[in-house]
């Protein structure tokens, strides 16, 4: 593999949003907050339209901005669907913490 | 260019710093605040690559109405209680086997990109330069991609019908 200048046109730019996608996904896994694991998320999401815009500007194709309008458009939509679940989860439960959130997997309450 | 490095390099530490202090700070409203601040640079960066729509949807929809609606959420219930940390993974060995393998596979395909990129360019059917940013989005979305964008229409009209539905069930419970 050629050495790779941090300081060429676009490689900042795809090392900057492939970092929050790897932060986003990771704080998702480390996080013990519902309402936190959804912020961690969204910054993956942001991470993603990064990466779209970048390619797109610098491989001369349209294409990856409208991408980003439609990813923009089914995020805003599956936080509020996520965001309504993390309300009902809380009424439910009366916390957001993830230990407790073993409904689907093991059956304990009966 | 040295303007442009500058810029360019405030805009990512201001990101990825921003970011990392929002989901590591206890206080819910002040980690949506640092969000506000990762989505104001990110959308000041999508300007510096050339599109301004985009910077200006950005700031309306994810500054506008998803973080309002976080901060709707933050104050209905309250997160009084802590949460501490668990450790994850035992062994941390196994988090750098898997960060060497992500940081190969982030350099290889950067240089697959680079490999990439001007035989992309060389064979683009049209101009990029006959039109501006806005007019390529509005060609392409009212005319090559016309059945994604209604599509966009039926995911949010069934997004409504599924907020109604989750909160009209919760109010019968209580």
């Amino acid at each position: 593999m050629e050495v790779i200048s941090l300081f060429a046109k676009e490689y900042p730019f795809y090392i900057t949003s492939a970092v929050l996608i790897f932060l986003g996904i990771a704080l998702l896994l480390l996080k013990r907050n519902l309402l936190m694991a959804v912020l961690a998320l969204e910054i993956a999401f942001n991470g993603i339209n990064l990466l779209f815009a970048t390619a797109s500007h610098y491989l001369g194709d349209p294409k990856g901005k409208m991408v980003v309008l439609l990813v923009l458009a089914i995020s805003a939509g599956s936080f509020a669907i996520g965001l309504i679940l993390v309300v009902n989860y809380y009424r439910a439960k009366q916390s957001l913490s993830l230990e407790e959130l073993r409904l689907l997997g093991e059956k304990e309450n009966e | 260019m040295l303007g442009e490095v500058l810029v360019f390099f405030y805009l990512a530490s201001a990101m990825v710093i921003s970011s990392l202090l929002a989901v590591v700070s206890r206080n819910p409203v002040h980690a949506i605040l640092w969000i506000l601040v990762m989505i104001l640079h990110q959308a000041f960066m999508l300007y510096t690559l050339g599109s301004e729509f985009l910077t200006a949807v950005q700031i309306i929809v994810y500054a506008g109405a998803v973080l309002v609606l976080f901060l709707f959420v933050v104050y209905i219930i309250n997160l009084r209680r802590e949460e501490r940390w668990r450790i994850f993974v035992e062994r941390s060995s196994l988090g750098l086997v898997c960060f060497v393998v992500f940081l190969y596979l982030l350099f290889k395909n950067l240089a697959f990109f680079t490999a990439l990129s001007p035989a992309f360019k060389a064979n683009l059917p049209y101009h990029l330069a006959e039109a501006t940013n806005l007019q390529w989005i509005a060609r392409y979305l009212y005319s090559h991609y016309l059945f994604q964008f209604e599509l966009i229409g039926v995911i949010l009209l069934v997004v409504v019908f599924g907020a109604v539905y989750l909160l009209r069930k919760l109010k019968e419970e209580s």
